[in-house]
């Protein structure tokens, strides 16, 4: 096998490893899927020309997290992004109204509090983990995420009122 | 709303099968020492052809796979380069906006 097919094969296997986490948490961040596509590609894209080495393999998935929040943080502060709407909606990823209804309010919720969020609630990662992810202290980590859920619970029941 | 909801609908977000395609096209591209380019999406080209404007000739030739409503007949091709449909030259504000990477 020569070094460009055991090159592709590489990134192959790291995108089937990271790909969904990373996709998810890049539609969170953003609201976007075709954003978040994007994302998701210069995050490769990076791990192509820089081919980083890692201790282990909680290293190496750290690292590609804290890729794309950097890359979803840059995209945020961009104008461009700042004066467009997109063209497509978190809502559409859903397989059900409830989800959708779910996914709308997460959406809402303000940028600090949705990755904590997903990152503990869905992708299991500790509030220790999740410090060290975002360089955040334990204590802030544990207070966004009390407050995420609080509000999300409560525009979610708020909701339901008006459905 | 339980923890289990909110699991099941952000579980419900995966990516597209065509995103594996783009991101191994990629891998292939770096493996041949080409330059790497991000394709970007529709939306973004959009974007992209709504602000630099129309094909400084008056081309108005489209291309259909990208940007049906776009009012620029200017295509992104994989070398980064800028061109319409019929070889038109782009204006120099393109190149400008090319070498930002697009944002």
């Amino acid at each position: 096998m020569n070094s460009s097919s055991s090159k592709e094969m590489l990134i192959a296997e790291k995108y089937d490893l990271y790909a969904s986490l990373l996709f998810r948490l890049c539609v969170v961040q953003l609201g976007s899927i075709s954003e978040a596509e994007d994302v998701v590609q210069d995050c490769f894209v990076k791990y192509m020309t820089s081919m980083p080495v890692f201790n282990d393999a909680e290293h190496e998935k750290a690292w590609f997290l804290r890729v794309a929040i950097n890359r979803c943080h840059d995209k945020r502060r961009c104008k461009f992004f700042k004066d467009t709407v997109p063209l497509d909606s978190i809502v559409q990823c859903a397989s059900s109204e409830s989800q959708g209804m779910v996914l709308e309010e997460l959406s809402k919720l303000p940028e600090k509090y949705r990755t904590p969020l997903v990152l503990h609630y869905v992708e299991g990662y500790s509030v220790k983990e999740i410090a060290s992810v975002m360089d955040l202290s334990e204590s802030t980590v544990k207070v966004r995420l009390h407050r995420a859920r609080e509000k999300l619970k409560y525009e979610i029941e708020e909701a339901y009122v008006y459905v | 709303m339980s923890e289990q909801e909110l699991y099941d609908a952000v579980r419900a977000i995966t990516p597209p099968p065509s995103l594996r395609d783009k991101v191994l096209s990629k891998a292939r591209q770096c493996a041949s020492q080409r330059d790497l380019v991000v394709s970007r999406s529709d939306r973004g080209l959009d974007f992209l052809f709504r602000r630099i404007g129309a094909c400084t000739t008056g081309c108005t030739e489209l291309n259909p796979d990208y940007y049906k409503n776009s009012p620029s007949c200017f295509m992104l091709c994989d070398s980064m380069n800028f061109e319409c449909e019929s070889g038109h030259m782009p204006p120099q504000s393109v190149l400008r906006f090319g070498t930002l990477q697009l944002c």
